[in-house]
Formats: structure tokens, sequence, C-alpha cells
């Protein structure tokens, strides 16, 4: 699991990044910290444990990557590219993703609470026990995945499509969707109040 | 700190094994079911489970404990005097336990069931069914829920709202994503304010 150590730098309340005792915006190493982690997380080697937020990705391939109990919140990622990736107790709240691919994503326990995806598709994907509780999600495609278990409870869901989904468990309540499909899913047996 | 976690398919449940770096003495917290898949990973990770935490008594919490029992040589605590017939370390309200270098306090939180323990490791909260993923714990009654609404808002949004949410059922949250997105804590937010 990540360490829980916060910013040396006074008064401030955010996590220390992966290799010094301050975050991202008070240490005079951040180029080099954001690089040394992206090619971590590009080797395709398992990476755990790892912090870095409040920065941004772009055009970077993070396919095949695996990562472990890391916290990657608050980020920005544009026009990246998680195909085949795993993720295991994994942190991206109040991200944005923007033009990302997850194709073929295996997930497991992780949260993504409160962060806004744009024109971004998940397609056959395994997403246990993920929470998107509050997201933003405008064009995005989950077809063909199965979602046993996650919490789209309060999200925003603009023209996304759950086609051929595994919804079981699934908890859409307090969602507000407009243009969204659940065509040939099983979305009886989602969640969508709590009567 | 490690944490690993385990669903059990018999009651929805997880389950969490919490130990150090590389191996040692560990502790579980909520063994809803004893199978193949939690001893390898226990095993696999040069575990020993010297404490067993049970944040309530309900079986899709407490199922595994008599076959976890009998594989290691644990102390059970919970907010009971026994479980399943079993004895336990009646743990309450702001008490703590120590195992190695973890050092666990004991946050009393009734209203899914009386005897509902959430347990705060360091900013890890282990909540069992009181607080979950965009939602509170089902209660029996009206009065049980504002119990459990009253209980969350005051022990537990009070903490630092980076803490991560460790959920005996569902996905894990923070508590900062429940502040801003939990339904019920939105509305009984809301209502404490006016």
């Amino acid at each position: 699991m990540f360490s829980f150590n916060t910013c040396v730098s006074e008064g401030c309340t955010h996590l220390a990044v992966t290799g010094s005792p301050h975050c991202l915006a008070h240490t005079e190493q951040s180029e080099g910290i954001v690089a040394s982690v992206t090619k971590q997380i590009s080797s395709g080697q398992p990476v755990g444990s790892v912090i870095l937020t409040g920065t941004q990705f772009e055009d970077e391939d993070f396919s095949n990557s695996r990562l472990y109990a890391c916290s990657l919140s608050r980020n920005i990622f544009i026009n990246c590219n998680f195909s085949s990736s795993f993720l295991q107790l994994t942190y991206f709240v109040f991200s944005r993703f923007i033009n990302c691919t997850f194709e073929g994503l295996t997930v497991k326990y992780a949260v993504f609470a409160g962060s806004e995806f744009e024109q971004c598709t998940f397609e056959g994907s395994d997403i246990y026990h993920t929470n998107f509780l509050g997201i933003g999600a405008r064009d995005v495609n989950f077809n063909d995945s199965d979602l046993y278990y996650s919490c789209f409870t309060q999200a925003q869901l603009d023209n996304v499509s759950f086609q051929d989904c595994n919804l079981k468990k699934v908890d859409f309540y307090e969602t507000k969707r407009s243009n969204v499909s659940f065509k040939y899913s099983n979305y009886e047996e989602a969640v969508f109040s709590r009567d | 700190m490690k944490i690993f976690f385990h669903f059990s398919v018999t009651g929805f449940s997880n389950s969490y094994v919490i130990g150090p770096d590389h191996g040692g003495d560990a502790l579980i917290i909520d063994p809803g079911v004893m199978d193949i898949d939690l001893l390898k990973l226990i095993e696999d990770n040069g575990f020993y489970i010297r404490t067993v935490l049970l944040t309530h008594r309900h079986i899709a919490h407490v199922g595994g404990v008599g076959t976890l029992l009998r594989i290691y040589d644990a102390q059970v605590y919970a907010n009971n005097m026994s479980v399943l017939e079993l004895p336990v370390h009646t743990i309450s309200e702001g008490e703590t336990i120590t195992l190695g270098s973890l050092e666990v306090e004991a946050i009393h939180v009734p209203g899914h069931s009386s005897d509902s323990l959430v347990y705060r490791i360091g900013k890890a909260l282990f909540t069992g069914d009181a607080l979950m993923a965009g939602k509170i714990g089902t209660t029996d009654s009206e009065l049980s829920k504002a119990l459990l609404l009253r209980s969350i808002l005051d022990k537990l949004l009070v903490l630092d709202e980076t803490c991560l949410v460790f959920p005996g059922h569902g996905p894990p949250t923070t508590l900062r994503a429940e502040k801003m997105f939990n339904p019920e804590l939105l509305m009984a937010l809301r209502h404490r304010s006016t």
C-alpha cells in the first residue's frame, strides 16, 4: 500500500510523491519524478505503492501496465493508452481523462470517484468492484465489459454506451443519464433505486 | 504496510488482510469465508494471522472465523462477548490494539447493527457495513438509520477526508468522495446545516 506521508511544506495537505518528501507542486525535482514514474508505468513491469498526483500526462503509452496499490489521483490524462493494463487497488480520484483508451483493461478494486471522462473507451474490459462515484462521462464506451459490483452513484452520463455488459450488482442510483444505452445488457440485475 | 482484499462469493463480502511489507504477523478483518484462495493469499505473502477483527457479527463477515482458528492461533476482537459461540475479546469505542507496528483504533458506529465497529489503521478505515461506496448500511428502522447517520457524521466525517475507506461490501472509496457524492450523507449534512 502506498504511504500516507503528507508533503513536508508548511500548510500543505497533499500526499508526498514517490521519491520525495514533498508533493509535486513543492518539489524541485518534479520533471525528473514525473519522467521516472512514467518510465516505470510504461515498462509493463509490476508497479506498486507509487504516488504521483497533480500532473498531466499527454500521448503516453501505458498499455500492458500493471499497477498495484498506487495513487495517481488529481492527474490529467490526454490521449493516453491504458489498453490491456491491470489495475488493482489503484486510485485515480478527481482526475481527468480526455480521449484515453482502456480497451481490454482488467481492474479490481480501483477508485475513479469524482473523475471526468471525455471520449474514452473501456470496450472489452473486466472492471470489478470499481468506484465511479460522481464521475462525469461524455462520449464513453463500456461495451462488451464486465462491470460486476461497480458503483456509478451520482454519476452524470452523457452519450455513454453499456451494450452487452454484465451489470450484476452495478449501482446506478441517482445517476443523471442522457442517451445511455443498456442494449443486450442485464440491466435488471443492476441497482437503480434503494427500494 | 500491505493491504490485500479477498471477495467472498457466498456473502458477497470483502475480507482484508493487513500485514508488514515483507511478511510476518498479520491481521484479518471480517473473514466471511475461509477458502483456499484466502489461505493462499495469506501464505504466499509470508503472513501468520495473529489478530482477527470483526466489524459486526453478521454471518457474511464472520463465517470463516472457525476454520481460520483451526489454522492460526489468533485472537478475535469484536464488540460482542462471543461470535458463533467462539470466545472473543470485547473491544469498544476508542480502544486500540497494537500488532507489531500497526495500531488499530476501534470506532463504534451503531445503526446497521448495535455492535458495528469501524477500524482505523492510520488513514485506512475498515467500515464493514456502516459505510460503503455511495451508500450507508441497511437499517431495520428509521431510528436505526438516524443513529447510523449521526454516528457517521460525528465520528467518521470529522476525520481527515483523505482517509481511504475499505467497506465490507462493494468497491473501496475515500472519505472525501463520500462527503461529495453519497446521497444519504449529503441529505443528512444538508438537514444538519438547516
